[in-house]
């Protein structure tokens, strides 16, 4: 598909009834065949990043007159950037319209459901652990178990990473895996890192750490442990039996409009849900 | 003494509603054989629609209302009460026809006309033998199991045409009259394999294939088609034991779709299909967003050859191979003829812009998960190695020259996130200063493959393509509502634009052609630049909203993909004829 106006009316359904607004929607698509053009400004999640990326290269080819410019930061930085008016879509690992693990609701934004993201509980890619249970990965984090020999490991020492406050990965990992339990956030073995890359590097870069990061990120020097026995595969979190996942959302100030309206409109297409969404890890919505 | 059928109850039952096993317009019904006279309703076909006049039937034969026939052909029917003489006037064409109660003698424009069958009076309606009189008003009456069909300008012409079925041909006999067309339903159902049967008692027809059973009753629109029903444009009828109807109806009742003279037994594939590639001159593979697979369709017969469980598959230069990267970062090659799969490597990292080299033995692809490398694959070895690892992310549209030299792509890099303070918390602007996307060229034969920059405008530039002798076009566009691209022409160091101001929809090079599909006013246009020429030519406009193309190098053929309601389908412009191969 190239430039046209043509996903907007597939994805036009699909938007109208996760937006619950109907048919007006389709119509003012359909209505909206001139040309797009206009600057769309990506900020905030990194797990995000790699889709929205995609997304903004292939739909560059169809428009060609809309500029985008992504930046991958942290989740928090993707409804903050969008209130202040710096970005005109935020890119964040939970519904920020909503109040969720100490982030306040971001009111007068609007949040679109855009993928079911699996993440991945990660070991450097030379560990002998390939399983951990929920209760393990708890008493890691709390700084309850500190060597790997206590999960069936060698005998060192585990480095625990986190990702710094405002991470949408470190609020899946806090909401689905913590589950109310405090990350140890101290010692010699705890280090916090700014982005799913930093986070990537530094469990490549040692063979006794242990951190979290977004399914798509788990190559090279990483690999991803089973939790509760159970594989890190997008299909086992597509099916529910793997208990690590999230959800991304997109949020405009207010409702999409313009590029921004046609941009979410393609990322909600089935060309790119189906297509580059599922190659690149993530699972689609519709 | 007179009688009164409830015939006009059937008929109209019949026009309302699907016609089911054992509803019939009983033809003995009409033929009393005693020498009472009884009326009813006859139900006719008139130029394919139905209709019903006023009959009268005595000892077996049928006479027909005047007045009623004549208004079939636009004629009035007046009494004479002085002379007891009913005259069928009409003034274009003129004919002014006498007729009387009990004479055989009929005059025509004055001249005298004998009728086999004299007229009969009931009340105050002349009763005539339909088939003369029809024929005198220039068309034709035939009735056959209680059913007449009657063309009212002009007599039943019989006709054969050539018909491709899933491309081969097949010869349809029909009956033409008035304008209308009606082909024979035996010639229809043979075509398709199916197996017709016309119930001699009720004049039901049924076709049936496999487990589809179709349905339809010589007097009625509708038409059923396993439970479903189904209007047809024109009533069917039966001739000399053979039924006639709408093809397109039959077709589809059966499950077909036509598209011209062709016509697609199974229908032509559903559903969303993208991203057509030239296999060979009489094959495409396509993509079927719906199910996340590819199909080889034989674009002779619109046929599926086989479905592949991928999508997005980058087609070898010789269309004998297809390379595809997995959910897993995995890196195959299909071979379209044996449907072998092969793994290159197991290298697992994010792969993007599969690109094949020219003898088909290696890919080339943006390599890494912020696309910051360009790597090349041996097919032979299954190793990837980087060739370009500058770190600079974001590359796209990866392009090979057609001598295999040099490597183009594009690059937008990311914006910066500025925070308010050190723990980068709260965020106080994005920086997009850099980040307009610039195209880069890599010659593969230097030692150092050191990326060259080619633009530096703050444009979009999408499109990227070489032509055969290494030089350079891409669509050029800027974020401007009032602005239309353009297509520029990088040579000799000097760029030069070859279509200003346009609505470029898409530009492909094959075979060192440029080929444009250009919008203006709501007309889609494909367009060929010959470089050696300099010369545009036009392959054909349509007013459809074509989304891509794809030229084939084998010949002129250029498969399109066309927006429908429910996503794309792919068409092909043959000759400026457009084809359509999906739906």
């Amino acid at each position: 598909m190239k430039r046209t106006t043509l996903w907007k009316r597939m994805a036009a359904a699909v938007l109208s009834s996760a937006l619950l607004i109907g048919a007006a929607f389709t119509t003012q698509h359909r209505a909206d065949a001139a040309e797009v053009s206009g600057k769309i400004v990506i900020a905030g999640s990194t797990a995000l990043l790699p889709l929205t990326q995609q997304a903004a290269k292939e739909f560059k080819k169809s428009h060609p007159k809309v500029k985008i410019v992504v930046s991958g930061s942290s989740s928090i930085a993707g409804p903050q950037s969008v209130a202040k008016g710096v970005a005109t879509i935020g890119a964040c690992d939970w519904d920020a319209t909503r109040a969720v693990g100490g982030f306040p609701a971001y009111k007068g934004l609007k949040a679109y459901k855009i993928a079911k993201i699996p993440f991945a509980v990660i070991v450097n890619k030379n560990n002998s652990v390939d399983n951990l249970s929920v209760q393990q990965i708890q008493d890691i984090y709390e700084g309850k178990i500190t060597n790997w020999k206590q999960v069936g490991g060698k005998d060192e020492e585990i480095v625990v990473i986190n990702r710094a406050k405002g991470s949408g990965t470190r609020v899946n990992f806090e909401d689905k895996i913590m589950d109310g339990h405090a990350i140890k956030t101290s010692g010699d073995n705890y280090k916090e890192v700014q982005k799913s890359g930093d986070m990537v590097n530094a469990v490549s870069s040692n063979p006794n750490a242990i951190g979290f990061v977004d399914l798509a990120y788990v190559k090279g020097g990483i690999k991803a442990v089973s939790i509760n026995g159970v594989k890190a595969t997008t299909a086992n979190a597509a099916s529910g039996k793997y208990v690590f996942y999230g959800y991304g959302y997109l949020l405009t100030k207010g409702e999409a409009k313009g590029a921004d309206k046609a941009f979410i409109n393609y990322i909600l297409s089935k060309k790119f849900q189906n297509g580059s969404l599922k190659k690149l890890k993530f699972i689609p919505v519709k | 003494m007179k009688k009164i059928i409830a015939g006009a109850v059937m008929a109209s039952a019949l026009l309302a509603g699907s016609p089911l096993p054992g509803t019939s317009l009983d033809g003995h019904v009409y033929a009393a054989t005693s020498a009472k006279s009884v009326m009813s309703r006859y139900p006719v076909n008139v130029n394919g629609k139905l209709a019903t006049i006023r009959s009268l039937h005595h000892s077996g034969v049928a006479l027909f209302a005047a007045s009623d026939l004549a208004k079939l052909f636009s004629a009035n029917c007046t009494y004479d009460k002085a002379h007891q003489r009913y005259e069928i006037r009409r003034t274009s064409p003129a004919i002014r026809i006498v007729l009387q109660a009990g004479q055989n003698k009929a005059f025509v424009n004055g001249k005298h006309f004998s009728l086999s069958i004299a007229p009969q009076r009931s009340g105050k309606e002349l009763y005539i033998d339909a088939k003369p009189i029809a024929e005198l008003l220039g068309g034709q009456w035939q009735a056959e199991n209680g059913i007449a069909v009657v063309s009212t300008s002009g007599s039943f012409r019989s006709f054969s045409e050539t018909w491709e079925f899933d491309g081969s041909p097949s010869v349809i006999h029909g009956v033409a009259f008035q304008h209308v067309s009606f082909y024979s339903v035996y010639d229809i159902a043979a075509a398709f394999g199916a197996a017709v049967h016309v119930d001699k008692k009720t004049s039901m027809v049924k076709v049936t294939k496999g487990k589809r059973t179709v349905l339809f009753h010589p007097f009625s629109y509708t038409l059923n088609a396993n439970g479903k029903k189904m209007t047809m444009p024109i009533a069917p009828f039966i001739q000399k034991g053979v039924p006639y109807a709408d093809l397109p109806s039959i077709v589809r009742a059966l499950g077909g779709d036509i598209d011209g003279r062709f016509i697609a037994i199974a229908g032509l594939i559903k559903g969303m299909s993208t991203h057509p590639q030239w296999v060979d001159q009489n094959t495409l593979l396509i993509s079927r967003p719906d199910d996340s697979t590819s199909l080889l369709l034989d674009i002779r017969s619109r046929t599926a050859i086989r479905s592949i469980s991928q999508m997005d598959l980058t087609l070898s230069p010789d269309g004998k191979q297809a390379a595809y990267v997995d959910e897993n970062g995995h890196l195959f090659v299909i071979d379209l003829a044996s449907n072998v799969v092969k793994q290159i490597g197991d290298d697992d990292e994010v792969k993007t812009d599969l690109v094949w080299s020219n003898d088909g033995r290696s890919l080339y692809c943006i390599y890494g998960s912020n696309n910051e490398a360009v790597a090349v694959a041996s097919l032979d070895t299954g190793s990837i190695n980087k060739l370009i690892d500058d770190k600079v992310k974001y590359k796209t549209d990866l392009r090979l020259s057609p001598d295999g030299t040099k490597l183009l792509y594009t690059v937008a890099n990311e914006g910066k996130t500025n925070y308010t303070d050190d723990q980068k918390t709260d965020v106080d602007s994005i920086d997009t200063s850099g980040t307009d996307p610039q195209l880069f060229l890599v010659d593969l034969s230097s030692p150092n493959k050191q990326p060259t920059p080619l633009t530096s405008s703050p444009d979009n530039k999408v499109d990227s393509a070489f032509l055969s002798n290494n030089e350079i076009v891409y669509v050029s566009a800027i974020d401007d509502e009032a602005a239309r691209p353009s297509l520029k022409w990088t040579r000799n160091g000097e760029e030069q634009t070859l279509l200003a101001d346009q609505n470029i929809i898409d530009a492909v090079v094959v075979k060192s052609r440029i080929y444009v599909a250009l919008e203006t006013n709501g007309i889609y246009t494909i367009r060929i630049f010959d470089p050696s020429t300099k010369s545009w030519t036009t392959a054909g406009s349509t007013k459809n909203e074509i989304t891509s193309i794809a030229p084939s190098p084998y010949d002129n053929q250029i498969a399109v993909t066309i927006a429908t309601e429910n996503g794309e389908k792919v068409s092909i412009l043959r000759n400026g004829r457009w084809i359509d191969m999906t739906k």
